[in-house]
């Protein structure tokens, strides 16, 4: 685990801070805003999990795919846009009795943490699952240092 | 089940009076472990058929089971971990953890239960019902004397 090592920067204290700030003004009927800096329409079910050389993002979106997701940086910023169509109920689509589907376009923005590499971040869409991998960068990645003891002569 | 902080959405909206007809969910329909995710569905009448529209994200493909027996409809599926192979994965939202789908629906006699058929694409299971031929709309020719 990261507590065994030294982290250098404010990485871990940044990011976790931010997310423990939005979670704490949460009530049981508002759904927590995440570490989003901006978000518009519905927002997915997401999961944020960090591993010692990455962090991942990911979201559930069935019913998607490649073309309806637009995921960008800009400044320090990733976008994530995701754009489903509008369902109608209309003489083709047929009568809905029951609509529970999450069915609305979304686009949130999340500020990225210190250490990330934006060059090689990139995301799969697997069977309606978006994965971000955000891979650390080298100067980031925990570093152990030794202590040396020393004893008195 | 993952670790973390788990907050489940609430969701579920537009439910509206249904027919007789209409597959409808069993009393029992609750997920039977605690590592089960009921899928949200739409539910959709055509002339032809019914159509139950599942959202599965993350299902594997090979393990969904659709079955149905004397009336009932049931929809199973166990999902894979896209993060499984990770080593020491610190969740620290997690909103997202199916676990296994599953759900559970009543059919009623207009429903043609030989002639189901089901596909999944892209995180979603569609299961087609299709009418008996007897409850299809006619159109019927009203002859001039």
């Amino acid at each position: 685990m990261l507590t065994d090592y030294v982290v250098p920067g404010n990485l871990m204290y940044d990011f976790r801070r931010r997310m423990d700030r939005l979670f704490s003004d949460m009530s049981p009927d508002s759904l927590p805003a995440w570490p989003f800096s901006s978000l518009s329409g519905g927002l997915p079910a997401s999961n944020i999990a960090e591993t010692k050389d990455a962090w991942f993002i990911e979201m559930a979106a069935p019913g998607i795919k490649e073309d309806q997701i637009t995921l960008s940086i800009v400044g320090n910023d990733l976008n994530i846009q995701i754009q489903r169509p509008e369902v109608q109920e209309t003489e083709s689509t047929g009568k809905f009795w029951r609509q529970e589907r999450f069915d609305q376009s979304s686009s949130m923005s999340i500020a990225l943490p210190n250490g990330v590499n934006v060059k090689e971040i990139s995301a799969e869409l697997t069977n309606g699952v978006l994965l971000v991998r955000l891979p650390k960068t080298e100067e980031s990645l925990a570093k152990k240092i030794d202590v040396k003891a020393i004893r008195d002569k | 089940m993952r670790s973390g902080t788990c907050m489940k959405r609430p969701c579920g909206k537009n439910l509206v009076k249904a027919p007789a007809n209409l597959p409808e969910e069993t009393q029992d329909s609750a997920p039977v472990q605690e590592e089960m995710t009921a899928p949200l569905v739409d539910i959709i009448e055509n002339d032809n058929e019914f159509m139950i529209i599942a959202d599965m994200p993350g299902a594997d493909s090979e393990t969904i089971d659709v079955k149905y027996n004397d009336g009932e409809l049931t929809i199973f599926a166990d999902t894979i971990d896209q993060l499984g192979d990770e080593e020491d994965v610190d969740f620290s939202c997690l909103q997202f953890d199916p676990g296994s789908y599953f759900r559970n629906f009543r059919i009623g006699e207009s429903i043609n239960s030989d002639a189901i058929t089901a596909d999944y694409n892209d995180g979603v299971l569609t299961v087609h019902l299709p009418k008996r031929e007897e409850i299809q709309p006619r159109k019927i020719a009203v002859k001039k004397k």
